[in-house]
């Protein structure tokens, strides 16, 4: 060209019209990639030299023998749960981020119900009371901001955000009140010397995580399917999409949204009930730990698609467990676990941008271009 | 005829590209835009009219190429920089403050150097009028000099005094009709475009780019804004209009620039030329732009309208006793200025808004026709058999005495029950479910395509089945059936697409409607409605969609039709009820009627007002 503009830009990026899966596959893996090293580097930053050890711990706190990688799989299976839970929400735009609080109502549901009705009733109609108590109180804990938001349009961020501390107000006056005498502010695990209301456990790698992990796995398997396949779940992405256009072909809207957060609602309770009546079989105020938060980055980076946040679940798990067991063994808190799993979802976020966006930089392109250049001439040079 | 005299070139664009990701939005684009010129560039949507101006006013930087102005190598990174060469661009939509004054508006944006330009821009017009005057050997008189230097100081500085009575100045030379003083939100859309005009003209602009200036304007206010351009034009200012009518194209400029596919086909001057010449370069191959308009058969009324009120979402009445018929077979034009209340009025029939006075009456055709269980209950029509609504084979009347529920269900399904009269359903105060349970098709394409008709990030088939997924009883989706039908309409309506799985928003305005259009043709409905079918649309998708429509006028069904281009509404539509602020100012027949008369009635209201 003649005339070459007056500006060249430093940097441009436009946006990928179409996304080729491999495309997709190296970037996300090279992201994770990425990911790992730096926490590698960060472990090495807090304790001079351990850069490869804290890879070594990583892999020993979560794959050395089938029991530890047992419960990998269970925290895995929690943690997909809870995202589980989180999707028809997120799908239909509806920014539920109190997943934290309805997981804590559900398992409030099953402790009451472990609790005071357990002791009375044969095992089986225990565990049924138990269920049903924990999806009740988390499936009214999130049917309330639904119901604000389906009639009055409030803001359901912030009011979800708000029931998450009210759950764990409740929660901790809950035990207050009945904590086990002699102790100040906990309860003892229920009924540990007759194991009533608690779920049956049988031992396969001396681990008792067997049937949780077979519950999780079909209430996640029922969710895929209705959302993929089902009216209710056409319903909920076509309101997610657009609320005009379910408004014009007639679907109910305030009816979708409630309905479809009240499911949301009720997969939180079958989270509560695991974790009490398949877990600890007494409640904490920190009981859920941070798992409805961390799920929402799992179900975003998944991108509401199940299998996906089965792969994020395992790989968010693998490094909070990991780096947990290595700043056991090295010399600094447990707070590296916090800080890995941070930098991981944010390089993982970050890198849905080159997912979408394709990077120009022309200074670098003539730079590469000059040096292969330069090779060139050189082996030219040797060749002569 | 008005010819470029004189050879200036004040605008030179030299093979510019502009690359959107992979698409060529602009390819060695070479214009000229001279002096004291109107020209028009013309072009379907997307052809790149708009991002080759969009680059000589600074929103986007070529990838390639490089701008002249006044011959000279420019340097425009941004919209201030291009305004220093004195580019004035009017966008489409307007950017203005709706709380702002006209004058506010005007000097919004402004710095000190700005006001040092139009200070030295004054001196230099006296200087050189006190030089003509010299050579004419008349000595400027003292308070001559004096009244010069208060004008050149005056604009040294921000004054909103100055400034309004500048723009007062400025209206009168070239015949603009603004108060300084008013603000944006009490506007006409004619006056916030006048307003528009008036900054960049204040910034000193002397090229004008106008972004399709016409588009919501009445015939009046058209005749307005072009005696303002001509006017300009004979300042000495050079004004570009982009625009895809060919008509005003004609009417007002000097010379056409025609683009397609992102590449300046030609420059022709428009008195050597014809409407059919520029369409063939527009489109590239030759077309016919006859609009098909069948001959009413078998009118009967179907959709009754009845002293309708309808409020918008701000809550305000935009649709004022309104009383109209719908008839099968027919189709009804709602002309108008935009925002005339044709959305409300459309989405209260739809059953999308509440009435709030007036009623909607529809008449189903169900005259000899079976009854069925698809959309009444046993109970139903045991009930209007009881009030005598049905007939047998014979033409006798059919009570179901003595019938027991199983002989009844027979008699039904062997289509032995007929009605003995239409059908009459108000549909006041129903929801467009209850309306389709009814058994009541009406069809509806809205304005906001993606917005309401459509959900803009499902595929195809997800949103054909928009409408249809509702059937059987199974809890689960059936794909099956709207894959079919998509693939149905890709084929019959040339839906270009990678495939049915493909995204809607990914595809160009033209292909989402016609995939849009082409489900709700599918409902086989009674009345289909349509809100400016073809915005944004080519010329070619834009002339299968009218000839679809005179299609299912022929088959019988009812169609209303807004629009915004009278030509069109002329030829395609029987008769054309003209809104003005939510009134009806009369029906006219589409065979006889003129766009001036339309073009009247659009406002008449808005005057009495």
């Amino acid at each position: 060209m003649a005339d070459k503009v007056a500006r060249e830009k430093f940097i441009r990026i436009s946006r990928r019209t179409d996304v080729k899966l491999w495309q997709r596959i190296v970037i996300i893996g090279a992201s994770i990639l990425f990911a790992f090293l730096l926490i590698g580097l960060i472990s090495n930053i807090a304790a001079p030299g351990s850069f490869l050890r804290f890879y070594e711990y990583m892999f020993k706190g979560t794959f050395s023998t089938p029991r530890i990688f047992m419960t990998l799989l269970w925290n895995v299976g929690l943690m997909l749960l809870v995202a589980v839970a989180l999707a028809p929400a997120f799908k239909m735009r509806f920014w539920n981020i109190g997943a934290e609080g309805q997981c804590l109502m559900g398992a409030l549901g099953a402790v009451i119900g472990l609790y005071f009705i357990a002791p009375h009733v044969p095992t089986f109609l225990a565990l049924i009371i138990e269920f049903l108590l924990a999806i009740l109180f988390a499936a009214v804990w999130a049917a309330i901001p639904a119901i604000f938001k389906a009639f009055l349009n409030t803001n359901e961020t912030l009011f979800t955000l708000m029931m998450n501390y009210m759950a764990t107000g409740i929660v901790a006056s809950f035990i207050i009140f009945n904590q086990t005498p002699g102790r100040s502010g906990t309860i003892d695990p229920l009924n540990s010397a007759t194991k009533a209301g608690w779920m049956p456990q049988i031992q396969f790698f001396h681990n008792s995580y067997v049937y949780n992990i077979i519950i999780i796995a079909l209430v996640a398997v029922v969710i895929w399917g209705y959302l993929r396949f089902s009216k209710h779940g056409y319903e909920l992405s076509v309101v997610g999409g657009s609320q005009n256009t379910a408004r014009y072909v007639g679907i109910n809207v305030k009816k979708v949204i409630i309905r479809t957060i009240v499911l949301s609602g009720v997969v939180c309770g079958v989270v509560g009930f695991l974790l009490v009546a398949g877990g600890s079989h007494t409640i904490s105020a920190s009981i859920v730990s941070g798992r409805g938060f961390t799920a929402i980055l799992v179900c975003w980076a998944g991108n509401f698609n199940v299998p996906m946040m089965l792969f994020y679940s395992f790989l968010i798990t693998f490094v909070s467990s990991g780096s947990s067991t290595a700043s056991s063994a090295l010399p600094y808190s447990d707070a590296i676990s916090e800080v890995a799993t941070a930098v991981f979802f944010i390089i993982i976020i970050a890198s849905t941008f080159f997912v979408n966006f394709n990077v120009h930089i022309p200074w670098l392109k003539k730079l590469i271009d000059k040096i292969k250049d330069l090779f060139k001439k050189k082996e030219k040079e040797a060749a002569q | 005829m008005l010819t470029t005299s004189n050879n200036i070139k004040v605008v030179e664009l030299k093979n510019i590209t502009k690359v959107f990701g992979s698409k060529v939005a602009n390819l060695n684009v070479n214009l000229d835009l001279y002096k004291g010129e109107i020209l028009s560039i013309l072009g379907e949507n997307g052809s790149g009219k708009t991002t080759s101006m969009n680059i000589i006013s600074g929103l986007y930087a070529p990838d390639e190429g490089s701008i002249y102005i006044n011959g000279e190598l420019a340097k425009i990174n941004s919209p201030h920089d291009s305004l220093m060469y004195g580019i004035g661009m009017v966008h489409q939509h307007f950017k203005l403050v709706d709380v702002f004054t006209a004058a506010e508006n005007i000097v919004l944006g402004l710095d000190k150097q700005d006001y040092a330009n139009f200070a030295k821009k004054i001196e230099e017009q006296e200087e050189s009028r006190f030089a003509e005057l010299r050579k004419q050997g008349k000595e400027p008189s003292e308070e001559e000099l004096k009244e010069s230097k208060k004008r050149i100081n005056a604009a040294k500085s921000f004054n909103i005094k100055n400034a309004a009575s500048r723009i007062k100045e400025m209206c009168d030379r070239y015949g603009f009709e603004l108060d300084p003083n008013k603000k944006v939100y009490n506007m006409t859309v004619s006056e916030k475009q006048t307003l528009e005009i008036v900054k960049a003209l204040y910034r000193n602009a002397n090229i004008l780019i106008l972004d399709e200036p016409t588009a919501v304007l009445t015939p009046q206010e058209i005749d307005r804004l072009f005696m303002v351009i001509q006017n300009m034009r004979n300042d000495g200012k050079s004004i570009v209009i982009i625009t895809h009518k060919l008509n005003e194209v004609m009417r007002i400029s000097d010379r056409v620039a025609i683009f397609r596919k992102g590449e300046h086909v030609a420059t022709v001057e428009t008195n050597k030329t014809s409407i059919k010449e520029l369409t063939d370069m527009m489109v590239g191959a030759k077309v016919d732009l006859e609009i098909e308009r069948s001959t009413p058969t078998d009118v009967a009324d179907r959709l009754f309208v009845n002293n309708l009120s309808v409020k918008n979402n701000d809550g305000r009445v935009v649709i004022n006793d309104v009383s109209f018929v719908a008839r099968s077979g027919e189709i009804l034009g709602i002309a108008g200025i935009s925002g005339s209340g044709q959305k409300e009025l459309l989405e209260a029939i739809q059953g999308l808004r509440p009435l709030e006075s007036g009623e909607i009456i529809f008449h189903n055709p169900k005259k000899d026709k079976p009854a069925t269980f698809f959309h009444k209950t046993l109970k139903k029509i045991k009930a209007l058999a009881a009030h005598g609504a049905f007939h047998d084979p014979d033409g006798k009347r059919i009570n179901f005495k003595g019938m027991s529920n199983k002989e009844i269900r027979k008699m039904v399904n062997d289509c032995k029950v007929l009605f003995y009269e239409d059908e009459i359903v108000n549909l006041k105060g129903k929801n467009p479910l209850q309306i389709r349970e009814l058994g009541i098709r009406l069809s509806f394409v809205p304005e906001d395509r993606l917005g309401m008709g459509l959900v803009s990030n499902m595929n195809l088939v997800d949103n054909t089945m928009l409408r249809s997924y509702r059937h059987g009883h199974w809890i689960f989706l059936d794909r099956e059936r709207p894959r079919k039908l998509i693939e149905k309409i890709i084929k019959e309506l040339d839906v270009s697409t990678p495939g049915t799985n493909t995204q809607i928003s990914k595809l160009s305005g033209g292909n989402v409607q016609k995939v849009l259009v082409g489900r709700e043709i599918a409902l086989a409905p009674k009345v289909f409605m349509a809100a400016y079918p073809v915005r944004g649309l080519d010329i070619n998708s834009s002339y299968t969609i009218y000839n679809l429509l005179d299609k299912q006028k022929c088959s019988g069904i009812a169609v209303i039709y807004v629009g915004e281009d009278l030509d069109v509404l002329l030829a395609l539509c029987d008769r054309i009820m003209v809104l003005c602020d939510g009134r009806i100012s009369g029906f006219v027949d589409a065979r006889k009627a003129t766009k001036e008369q339309i073009g009247e009635m659009m406002t008449r209201h808005g005057e009495v007002q």
